[in-house]
């Protein structure tokens, strides 16, 4: 019989690794959108974004042990796996490092009126453009929600240096945002 | 603290800016004091409005990204990949359960043995058993065979015959098996002892496939065996067993009341 405590991520870990099958799906269930998206936004490639996922999810099942409660939460350590994985790959395939016209347009939600849509490309465009260290703080903390806390024990840094790395980010989106609306609104004019 | 209390200038508000709509940061003194200061202040005014506009996008994008999840396909390899994984570990588990069970049988076996040879209350009896027969009952039935039961006359021809003895009680030794394959140890050897080799027998020959018959013999079958009843005792028949060759020639003879009286005690 299950405990309450089992529906935490720590229960579930528990449970995973003595073979709880269930236990492991539900554990999945509830981290992979997070990850998956975090691969997404700093890949801009949704395969790839996949592959990092189920990466990071292999890596849990293999060595649940190295993960430690008291470091961090299940979320951060599953970014940080995620963030080694990027990083892998990025220096095995250069080809990997997003552009600015990287995005796929797969990604976009055709649902969403054109405005909507215009914005949330350029701002894609914006974040996807910015170094790797201040991508994976916007990511973490303005999209994913993380407290500095989190995000820190994810981006094995100090909170300091996780503050002055979005406040930086920022800071560039802002000014990439600024430069590119005229731009997107002229083309937008002319058509 | 109040938001007089707190000193708020354009750099400290620049510095502030990506905290003040996150909860629990700033203390909310502080941020009441930097949105009072962003009204009396342009530039800071547009920074905050450029930060709150960034917000905005950003979370357009997070809710567009939400929607967005890796194939099922993921989830279906992971589960492939996790039962495979615990399948293995199952399987290495057991694999050295089995082996620590019989690394412990086979310690619980030795140690049996070696408790067994050491302990065992019939093995020394046995081979105590053995020793007392091989050492002291022999030799007892030899002498009462010679001593007590044998006539005189018989006790100085074995006596006399030197040399020929010994290989006289070979030839019956080789003989008795024949006679009776199952009888007792004790018996063989009384009868041993009790069989007298026959004048005219060839006392270097051994007897292959012999036999042992009682016979009744008169006076003067005696004789003709070159034997004297009076000798035996009786001026009579005389009950005897024959040690017979292969050929049916007589070679040896034992009194049959000595050879009851040998098997009696037992």
């Amino acid at each position: 019989m299950s405990q309450p405590n089992d529906a935490t991520d720590d229960g579930l870990l528990r449970r995973a690794q003595a073979g709880d099958e269930e236990a492991f799906r539900l554990l999945y269930r509830r981290n992979c959108p997070a990850i998956y998206r975090f691969a997404l936004h700093m890949c801009g490639n949704s395969a790839t974004a996949e592959d990092v996922t189920q990466e990071v999810f292999m890596a849990l099942i293999r060595n649940a042990k190295s993960f430690d409660p008291a470091r961090g939460t299940l979320g951060g350590f599953l970014f940080g796996i995620a963030r080694n994985h990027l990083r892998k790959r990025w220096e095995k395939d250069q080809r990997l490092v997003p552009l600015p016209e990287a995005y796929e347009e797969s990604q976009i939600d055709h649902a969403t009126d054109a405005a909507s849509f215009e914005t949330v490309a350029r701002v894609r465009q914006a974040v996807g453009s910015l170094p790797s260290d201040y991508r994976e703080a916007v990511i973490l903390c303005d999209l994913e929600g993380m407290s500095y806390e989190e995000a820190a024990a994810a981006l094995e840094c100090p909170i300091g240096t996780v503050r002055s790395r979005l406040h930086r980010a920022r800071a560039l989106l802002v000014e990439k945002l600024r430069e590119r609306r005229p731009v997107i609104r002229a083309s937008a004019v002319g058509e | 603290m109040s938001v007089s209390q707190v000193s708020m200038d354009c750099e400290f508000f620049e510095r502030i800016l990506c905290d003040l709509d996150r909860e629990g940061v700033l203390p909310a003194a502080v941020r009441d004091a930097a949105l009072v200061h962003a009204e009396g202040c342009a530039r800071c005014g547009r920074l905050l409005t450029e930060s709150e506009s960034l917000d905005m996008h950003l979370r357009s994008l997070g809710i567009s990204a939400k929607m967005q999840s890796p194939s099922p396909h993921v989830e279906s390899v992971l589960l492939d990949e996790f039962r495979g994984f615990h399948g293995e570990r199952r399987l290495i588990r057991r694999r050295w359960q089995l082996a620590a069970l019989g690394v412990a049988a086979a310690a619980v076996l030795a140690v049996s043995y070696f408790l067994f040879g050491h302990f065992a209350p019939g093995r020394n009896t046995v081979k105590d058993a053995e020793q007392t027969r091989g050492h002291s009952a022999a030799p007892a039935f030899e002498q009462q065979a010679t001593d007590a039961t044998a006539p005189d006359s018989l006790r100085a021809a074995s006596s006399t015959e030197g040399s020929e003895a010994p290989s006289n009680k070979s030839l019956v030794k080789s003989a008795v098996p024949a006679e009776n394959a199952t009888s007792q140890p004790e018996k063989n050897l009384a009868q041993e002892a009790a069989f007298i080799p026959l004048p005219y027998a060839d006392a270097t020959a051994e007897i292959e496939g012999g036999q042992v018959v009682r016979v009744i013999l008169s006076p003067v079958a005696l004789e003709s065996m070159g034997l004297r009843s009076s000798e035996f005792g009786s001026s009579g028949n005389v009950s005897a067993d024959l040690l017979l060759d292969e050929a049916g020639t007589p070679e040896a003879i034992r009194l049959a009341a000595q050879s009851d009286s040998v098997s009696t005690p037992n």
